[in-house]
């Protein structure tokens, strides 16, 4: 077999590698793709490679940095070689996620209304009611479809077996999809001949799909329902995204202060008048929606809102109080809620996980910090994260006084070494880095949706595991292939 | 649409307009200075661009051609910076993404690159006229990008307004730089290949048309002339109000609402002044008092407009569907 140049210096390593089942040798769905970069010179592969960082820069697809000088725009770095997942291996992820994104709703609906499965003592009320996610301001509210989560990106990793796991449910406003949908766009620019005979499965219904779900939260009024998505302006770091995913609906962008709320209803304020909102596509935290009933000192939202989404005169996508589902101590429960609901066993797995609120469980935490991953259970995008075996002892140091002084907060995971996938690195090597998948799961009028693909995020430091675009991380376009 | 991206669109076509005029004022200053080879350059044109930008403020800073280039371009503290004004064009441009079209957000966004990676120092070595050059290309571009790719609903009205009501401004306000106070006598006088006069008609790019208009025989008179009335000259102040004034009609007419609000009827004021002007009159009466009287208008335009449109209050009657 003819060795791609490119690959000539590419380590075998004791992770699953996506590409390769044994050194050199590729597996069955990756065999044209690795005979056809064998064929590319590095030159070649440079070229291509500033070609798509170009076209990235020219767009303007960049988000911000928080903690840095304000207003710093990067790229989201674009790796050229796509990851391919075979069909068979998408249809376990597709049943899983459909399973489980299921019993999620079926919880949000249960813990706002009759919480049976806290009366049952299946989970803990505590482990809800200390949720710092828990909204009681949304008890006995009545949901279209009882639809909490509409948009859900749950992160899968793989582990050195080489079965996908659970690693996170993201149910608030979970980012990236635009990633996933452009990354496609700059390979088929980039690489137009790749996509020939591969039987990749299109990603381009994920805007219609969305559409279709925000759609069925609409209050029962006559005529098409006006929806909107709500951003809280352009220094969000995922700004990009929401006027990216405006323009592919066909829907208008607005800001908290383009809205007002009178009489109960959302209106926006148009040059013509004020006109008349039915669904909010929010991509703002809960906090922020409403100053009235959330925090006072939001300016990025709606005063009133809250109260019209309570009387059923506007639709909220994800509902307010999501959150409490992907708090990651609850994340233990996820396959407890799967039995519990709809009494089948999870298709899907979790990570192990260690609950620093359960005295047993914390002080095998604390006796292995260099092992474990420590995450603070509320937090987002990689911050406020230990990775054990590479901390240093002053780290360690104090993620143990934070856990013994708040508990509740963590949750900590063996470290786990999931799999690897070949990256064009500096721009003249191809290596091995680490990989997760992010799957956007939509839900509405009591149908899950998943598009075939997501978005595989690389950490691009060698030996790094941690994949957010806020801590050095790339990203590579999904190929799900139709057999 | 949205009262904000109205609001946006507006105020990126202003500043867009704003960036174009200080890179051509200063595109006109650096090729004239190629053109007088040896010749001691008077300080009072460096004066005057900074005067016209109103950036007199600097003057201190700006001893030499080079650190007014540098101030003017590419000075991020100074409002009325190429730099700043590109940045705040792009910025609006940026928070209507979704409003305007792809091509056009990918031409300010490149133009917004072309200025932020451009080093003085290296253009200064070779020709920083290209560079300016470029900048102006660019905006044209932008425009007729604008033109094509953007339906000319309201949106495209509001750009057009905020163009347009910025360029009255700037030109009425170079041509008060530039040529009052003066005796009334020199108005007339003929001054031929006079570079100054030259340098100000090709701040408004008007020299051909000029030109075309009047021969080459240049006289201030002609210049005020041509560049505050004529009705079809695009950089003239008359020019410029007809637009705002047309752009203002269409929205009154898709918002469903009649043409006799405030805001019509202060822009039809507005243009009433440079319909009917004369300019012996206008020069007679003093051009400051005019150019005074114009700026005073197109800020009551400006008031009228938020209010109808942007910053309206919230009243039952307003409210549809």
């Amino acid at each position: 077999m003819t060795q791609a140049s490119a690959f000539a210096h590419y380590s075998a390593s004791d992770y699953y590698d996506e590409m390769f089942d044994a050194p050199h040798q590729p597996r069955p769905q990756f065999r044209s793709l690795f005979e056809r970069l064998a064929t590319i010179p590095i030159e070649e592969l440079q070229r291509r490679q500033s070609a798509s960082t170009q076209s990235f820069l020219r767009q303007g697809i960049t988000f911000t940095v928080y903690g840095h000088e304000e207003g710093t725009e990067r790229i989201f770095p674009f790796d050229l070689i796509p990851r391919i997942l075979t069909a068979q291996e998408w249809a376990t992820i597709e049943q899983g996620l459909t399973q489980r994104i299921t019993a999620l709703n079926l919880f949000l609906k249960d813990i706002y209304t009759e919480a049976r499965i806290l009366a049952d003592g299946v989970i803990p009320h505590e482990m809800v009611y200390t949720s710092k996610h828990y909204r009681r301001e949304m008890r006995k509210v009545e949901l279209p479809f009882d639809s909490y989560v509409t948009v859900a990106g749950i992160d899968l990793i793989r582990t050195p077996q080489g079965e996908f796991v659970v690693l996170e449910d993201n149910l608030r406003t979970p980012s990236g999809v635009s990633y996933m949908l452009t990354d496609r766009s700059v390979m088929k620019t980039v690489f137009p001949r790749l996509f020939q005979n591969h039987g990749v499965r299109p990603i381009y219904g994920y805007a219609q799909q969305l559409l279709a779900s925000l759609s069925s939260l609409a209050p029962q009024r006559q005529g098409k329902p006006n929806i909107v998505i709500l951003t809280p302006g352009v220094y969000n770091s995922a700004y990009y995204e929401h006027t990216f995913l405006a323009r592919q609906m066909g829907i208008r962008l607005v800001e908290g202060r383009d809205l007002v709320v009178h009489n109960n209803r959302v209106y926006m304020r148009k040059t013509s008048g004020l006109e008349r909102v039915d669904v909010i596509y929010r991509r703002l935290d809960d906090d922020f929606l409403d100053p009235l009933v959330f925090r006072p000192d939001s300016m990025l939202g709606v005063p009133g809102l809250f109260n019209a989404y309570r009387a059923g005169n506007v639709g909220l996508g994800n509902a307010v109080g999501t959150g409490v589902a992907d708090d990651k101590a609850v994340y233990a429960y996820v396959p407890r809620m799967i039995r519990y609901y709809l009494d089948q066993d999870p298709i899907l797995q979790n990570v192990e996980t260690y609950i620093c609120g359960e005295p047993k469980e914390r002080e095998y935490v604390l006796a292995n910090l260099d092992k474990l991953v420590v995450k603070a259970v509320g937090e987002s995008g990689g911050y406020g994260m230990l990775i054990g075996p590479h901390s240093t002892a002053e780290e360690r140091e104090a993620f143990r006084e934070h856990i013994l002084a708040n508990p509740r907060n963590y949750i900590a995971q063996p470290t786990i070494q999931f799999s690897v996938a070949p990256c064009f690195v500096d721009n003249q090597t191809i290596e091995p880095r680490h990989v997760d998948l992010r799957v956007y799961v939509l839900c509405g009028d009591g149908q899950v949706r998943i598009t075939p693909g997501g978005l595989s995020r690389v950490a691009l430091r060698k030996g790094s595991l941690v994949v957010n675009s806020s801590q050095g991380g790339g990203s590579k376009d999904t190929w799900v292939m139709f057999e | 649409m949205l009262s904000r991206v109205a609001d946006q669109l507006y105020w990126m076509a202003r500043y867009l307009e704003r960036a174009e005029h200080t890179a051509r004022l200063l595109n006109v200053a650096l090729s004239q200075s190629l053109e007088e080879p040896g010749r001691v350059v008077p300080d009072d044109r460096w004066n005057k661009l900074l005067l016209c930008l109103n950036a007199e403020d600097q003057a201190e800073k700006c001893q030499t051609p080079y650190q007014t280039t540098a101030m003017l371009a590419f000075d991020r503290q100074l409002r009325n910076s190429v730099i700043s004004c590109i940045a705040a064009a792009r910025e609006n441009a940026r928070q209507v993404r979704e409003t305007i079209s792809s091509e056009m957000w990918e031409r300010i966004n490149h133009l917004h690159l072309l200025v932020t990676t451009a080093r003085l120092e290296e253009l200064w070595e070779d020709q920083p006229s290209d560079f300016f050059w470029e900048i102006l290309n660019g905006a044209t571009l932008f425009h007729g990008l604008t033109s094509s790719t953007l339906r000319h609903d309201e949106s495209w009205d509001f750009i057009q307004i905020g163009r347009y009501i910025e360029r009255a401004q700037l030109v009425a306000h170079l041509l008060k730089v530039h040529f009052d106070p003066l005796p009334l006598e020199q108005f007339s006088e003929v001054r031929d290949g006079d570079l100054g006069l030259i340098a100000v008609l090709r701040s408004c790019t008007a020299f051909e048309a000029y030109c075309q208009q009047y021969t080459a025989r240049l006289t201030i008179r002609e210049i005020v002339e041509y560049l505050l009335l004529d009705r079809e000259f695009p950089h003239a102040v008359h020019f410029s109000l007809l637009q705002v004034r047309e752009s203002l009609d269409a929205i009154a007419t898709a918002t469903d609402t009649a043409k006799t609000r405030p805001v019509n009827r202060y822009a039809g004021r507005l243009l009433t002044l440079l319909e009917y002007g004369q300019v012996d009159e206008v020069l007679q009466g003093g051009l400051a008092s005019f150019v005074k009287e114009v700026e005073e208008h197109s800020a009551r335009v400006h008031e009228a407009m938020y209010t109808a449109y942007i910053t309206y209050p919230i009243e039952a009657h307003r409210v549809m569907g």
